[in-house]
């Protein structure tokens, strides 16, 4: 009886994908003629499931080569990287203070290791993206209300001796999360995103924002993806219609001009860094191109644009962390979906065959499919 | 076939064990002729069957009531890679034995 029971054990703790190696320890526990053989045996093999899950739970299904041979990753990493040395040369060429220049290295290393961290070991499920998506929502509201303060803008958060701009970094996850799964969750998102960029105000962010919407909704079409597109429009109305009083910051705001007084080449490299942002997506073939790598390349376009037009921060290139930090971060987002437990029982092809586990991913969900 | 690290001494054993047993073995026979706990037994087979160096298929029982057992062998790649452990082993040994002093 007990070995019946821990049977069933075996076969409800082994992963869908594993299951003909839960078939395969039951035959052998029934096997045994000596009982207690038989109970150690089965105590051993229920180890060997917690493995199984392990290895589900840790596993992206992602490495190194697979890093490599994904051109819209690489070729993010390679813009980003040169948009940052460009950037740093101009602040070191302009005279920029050298805390300037250790900031932005520092936030180009830190972002280059936390993206390719993640992306190797986070599952982006359904069930993350949701998570981000809201909590990044919750985390810009919390800035809003309660971070700190210059000008009447409220768009900060003071870690050490930094000044956070946290949508930088939160807004562009918001909005490749609304992009991969529209549903309620991510919906809820964008509108407490939308809430909290006209509380801040902060007009270049809203702009990012509902551009990255209208995309979505473009490409897209539904009912949710109108609803959000609405709602960041009114949010961007609103930071229009209210004043914003903040002064240019030196190596930060209005650069893309600025940089001409260094000298001419300064200018040109400094715009070549700021477009090298939204490169990547034309190193995917047209017929490649998801909504999520045309929502990336709207949201980095409409910043640059912000930047060109008004005093708002330069991307990548200017000085500020949270640009750097955020570009990178957003590549963990671009990364083919995985499935939930619940939705890989529901698709999981006959265990009979051989098939693993990549192979049966890729034939039931194709990268960036829309669940919703 | 992905052979991304070393194998683990566990990994070595049971592929120096199926390689004398070209016919297949059961799971519990190679748990006892390598020395391994079923624990790290059962991830491992199915690592390398993911790694194509491992076949595997169900064999009837033979007895009455009992249900069908897998039977694993190693696979051409699978024989190979542990040929080549084999020599590695060989030629390690036969390096310590000139190397101690007479």
């Amino acid at each position: 009886m007990m070995l019946h029971y821990l049977g069933r054990l075996i076969a409800w703790l082994t992963p869908v994908h594993r299951e003909k190696w839960a078939q395969a320890m039951q035959a052998e526990i029934s096997a045994f003629d000596n009982r207690t053989d038989a109970m150690k045996f089965a105590l051993g093999c229920l180890i060997a499931c917690c493995r199984f899950q392990l290895e589900v739970k840790i596993s992206t299904g992602r490495n190194w080569s697979k890093i490599l041979k994904d051109r819209f990753t690489i070729s993010a990493i390679f813009c980003g990287v040169t948009a940052c040395l460009i950037g740093l040369a101009y602040l070191f060429l302009s005279g920029a203070p050298v805390t300037m220049v250790a900031v932005n290295t520092a936030a180009m290393l830190l972002g280059v290791c936390l993206a390719v961290a993640l992306i190797l070991s986070v599952p982006v499920t359904p069930g993350f993206l949701n998570a981000i998506a809201l909590f990044g929502s919750l985390g810009l509201l919390g800035t809003a209300t309660l971070g700190y303060a210059i000008e009447g803008a409220t768009r900060w958060v003071l870690v050490g001796p930094f000044f956070v701009q946290t949508s930088l970094i939160l807004l562009p996850l918001i909005a490749l999360g609304f992009a991969r799964i529209q549903n309620v969750w991510t919906t809820m998102s964008i509108v407490l995103a939308s809430l909290a960029m006209a509380i801040q105000p902060d007009r270049a962010m809203a702009a990012m924002l509902f551009a990255a919407v209208a995309v979505i909704c473009w490409i897209r079409p539904g009912k949710l993806t109108f609803g959000a597109a609405f709602i960041c429009a009114s949010g961007f109305l609103v930071t229009l219609l209210l004043p914003d009083r903040l002064s240019a910051v030196p190596f930060v705001d209005h650069i893309l001009w600025t940089a001409f007084d260094v000298s001419t080449m300064t200018g040109l490299a400094l715009w070549i860094g700021c477009l090298a942002l939204i490169g990547p997506i034309f190193c995917v073939p047209p017929n490649e191109r998801t909504v999520v790598h045309y929502t990336f390349a709207a949201c980095w376009m409409t910043l640059i644009a912000a930047a060109a037009m008004g005093a708002y921060p330069t991307p990548v290139v200017g000085y500020g962390a949270s640009a750097i930090i955020g570009y990178f971060l957003s590549l963990v987002f671009l990364q083919p979906a995985r499935q939930s437990c619940s939705e890989r029982k529901a698709s999981a092809p006959n265990m009979s065959d051989t098939g693993t586990e990549d192979s049966s991913f890729q034939r039931n969900n194709p990268s960036f499919a829309v669940i919703s | 076939m992905r052979k991304s690290r070393a194998p683990s001494k566990a990994t070595r054993s049971a592929l120096i064990t199926l390689l004398d047993a070209p016919q297949g073995m059961h799971g519990y026979e190679i748990m006892q002729l390598a020395g391994i706990k079923p624990g790290t037994l059962y991830p491992m087979l199915a690592r390398l069957e993911d790694q194509d160096m491992l076949v595997s298929h169900w064999q009837d029982a033979g007895v009455e009531g009992r249900p069908p057992r897998h039977i694993y062998r190693l696979s051409e790649n699978g024989r190979a890679f542990a040929r080549s452990l084999m020599d590695e082993m060989h030629s390690t040994s036969h390096a310590q034995l000139r190397s101690k002093p007479i």
